[in-house]
């Protein structure tokens, strides 16, 4: 055969070139100096562009700390989190309040099974304080219990029917339900340590019929919005701008909750309780507070990193909801747990603790 | 955020925001393009997610680039202050200096050659690198010899130049 080109020469350095062609050419390689000096220059050439582009390297160039959700027109984020009091208080008493015109073009479609599922839990664990008679209602309209299926394959098929923003509009109700769920779980399990750290502590008052009011702090957030909407929460709290229905805690479906941001329900369920919110940031941030490594569930893909106080959270979703990996330097050292919605299978806990690499 | 995206981010993001910053020297300016880039993925989701969130984070740098008239704070001093650096060997340059020139040295190239060597840099094949940039398969060797050929040259004519790039 001819010489070989550049483009040749190229090409077999990338192993761009199926291995059914490789023999004349390496016929060709064998028996001409000329090509074969002149691949090897090529093939110094590309060690040394591969080295000069690796000097630029994300981690030169920290990213500022903020949080960081994926929408397809920017948020009213502080008029997001005023509705989202209502809502919260509301769900959390047993209520669900009916909002309208709230825009929200945030995420993709979730499994309506995982939705329904989630919901389900979120009734049945320890929530918000709710009526004394709900639970049991709850208990006795629960959906038969479903064999798990795999969250990604399914999300995907819902995905695929439904277009996408109105995916993105039926996510949030489930989501709350899950975020609320998972957040509540954490910090229930997390309170006297928090209450202790907190210093001052907040005064949330649990009495089931009137509306929670708390004093709100934000940790480590550094979106100016935050502040502001933090003061503007009180307000809504108490002069609820629409009107509030009550309906059984079992109704509160997809269809049926108003269309809000997660994260900020998410954020504004901590700030009720007292506790910081856990800030979204990237995964060099997540990488530079943990001293260079961080522990991954192997074989899972998370959705997003978080920081919330020493910890940083790596969150997996789940058919119910979210599992958390909560990592730490501790004296140098990196721990972690495993944080998974209540009735999360024990042995399913172990299986992917196992899981958990480097 | 969950479902498709999500995987979708997890998969490309950090790849992205890196060539983005490689492209354009400026990290907040990578992660705006990126997370515009996703915001357009949840609104029309691609079928060939790769090439086509590569695609359009290069087109939105390329528009914004036309857009606004941006000082280019990517040419820094490099000789100047080092008189005798020109004669050391590279491991004795400082990082921030070796960066720098490496930038400059990918300012010597086509934007075409740039994109085409950044997409190999994050694992790009050469199918996917013919799809993201609208080039011809069979091209892409070449482009890519040429590419690498003139970022080593224009790196190694940077040893010993005494004039600020301008």
């Amino acid at each position: 055969m001819s010489h070989l080109d550049e483009g040749r020469l190229q090409e077999l350095l990338d192993g761009e070139i199926p291995s059914a062609e490789l023999p004349p050419i390496q016929a060709h390689l064998a028996s001409c100096a000329e090509c074969r000096a002149r691949l090897d220059e090529a093939r110094g050439i590309g060690a040394e562009a591969d080295r000069l582009i690796e000097t630029i390297d994300l981690a030169d160039a920290p990213a500022r700390v903020v949080p960081r959700v994926v929408t397809a027109r920017p948020r009213a984020w502080i008029r997001n989190l005023a509705w989202a009091a209502t809502v919260v208080i509301a769900a959390g008493l047993g209520y669900s309040a009916r909002t309208t015109g709230v825009p929200n073009l945030t995420r993709p479609a979730v499994n309506d099974e995982s939705v329904a599922a989630a919901d389900k839990k979120a009734v049945n664990g320890p929530v918000l304080p709710a009526p004394p008679a709900e639970p049991e209602t709850a208990a006795a309209q629960a959906p038969p219990p479903r064999t798990p299926a795999p969250t990604r394959r399914t999300a995907t098929r819902a995905a695929a029917n439904q277009p996408t923003l109105e995916g993105a509009r039926n996510l949030t109700a489930g989501s709350v339900a899950n975020a609320a769920k998972l957040e509540l779980e954490t910090a229930a399990a997390k309170e006297t340590r928090q209450t202790a750290a907190a210093g001052e502590p907040e005064s949330v008052q649990k009495k089931p019929k009137s509306p929670v009011v708390a004093r709100l702090r934000l940790d480590e957030t550094k979106v100016a919005g935050a502040a502001e909407g933090g003061k503007a929460l009180v307000a809504p709290a108490s002069v609820a701008p629409t009107p509030l229905e009550r309906r059984p805690v079992d109704s509160l479906t997809t269809k049926d909750q108003p269309r809000l941001d997660t994260r900020s329900n998410d954020a504004f369920l901590n700030l009720m309780r007292g506790a910081p919110a856990p800030v979204e940031v990237t995964f060099s941030e997540a990488l530079r507070r943990l001293n260079g490594s961080i522990r991954l569930i192997e074989g899972l893909v998370p959705v997003r990193l978080e920081v919330l106080g020493p910890d940083v959270r790596v969150v997996y979703p789940l058919a119910a909801g979210e599992l958390v990996l909560a990592e730490r330097l501790e004296n140098g050292t990196l721990t972690y747990r495993l944080l998974a919605p209540a009735g999360f299978p024990a042995d399913s806990l172990e299986r992917l603790r196992a899981r958990v690499r480097d | 955020m969950t479902g498709p995206i999500a995987d979708l981010f997890a998969e490309y993001h950090e790849s992205l925001v890196r060539m983005l910053y490689r492209r354009t020297g400026d990290r907040d300016r990578a992660e705006e393009i990126a997370q515009e880039t996703f915001a357009r993925a949840v609104a029309a989701p691609p079928r060939n997610p790769r090439p086509w969130l590569f695609a359009v984070a290069l087109n939105l740098v390329r528009e914004e680039g036309r857009r606004t008239v941006r000082h280019d704070r990517r040419l820094v001093l490099y000789k100047a202050e080092q008189p005798e650096a020109f004669e050391g060997p590279d491991e004795t340059m400082d990082r921030g200096e070796r960066i720098a020139r490496v930038r400059t040295a990918l300012d010597a190239l086509t934007e075409r050659d740039r994109e085409a060597l950044l997409l190999k840099a994050e694992g790009f094949n050469y199918e996917d690198i013919a799809a993201t940039l609208g080039l011809a398969r069979g091209a892409v060797g070449t482009t890519l010899s040429r590419a690498r050929r003139r970022l080593v040259e224009a790196y190694r004519a940077g040893e010993g130049a005494r004039d600020v790039a301008s």
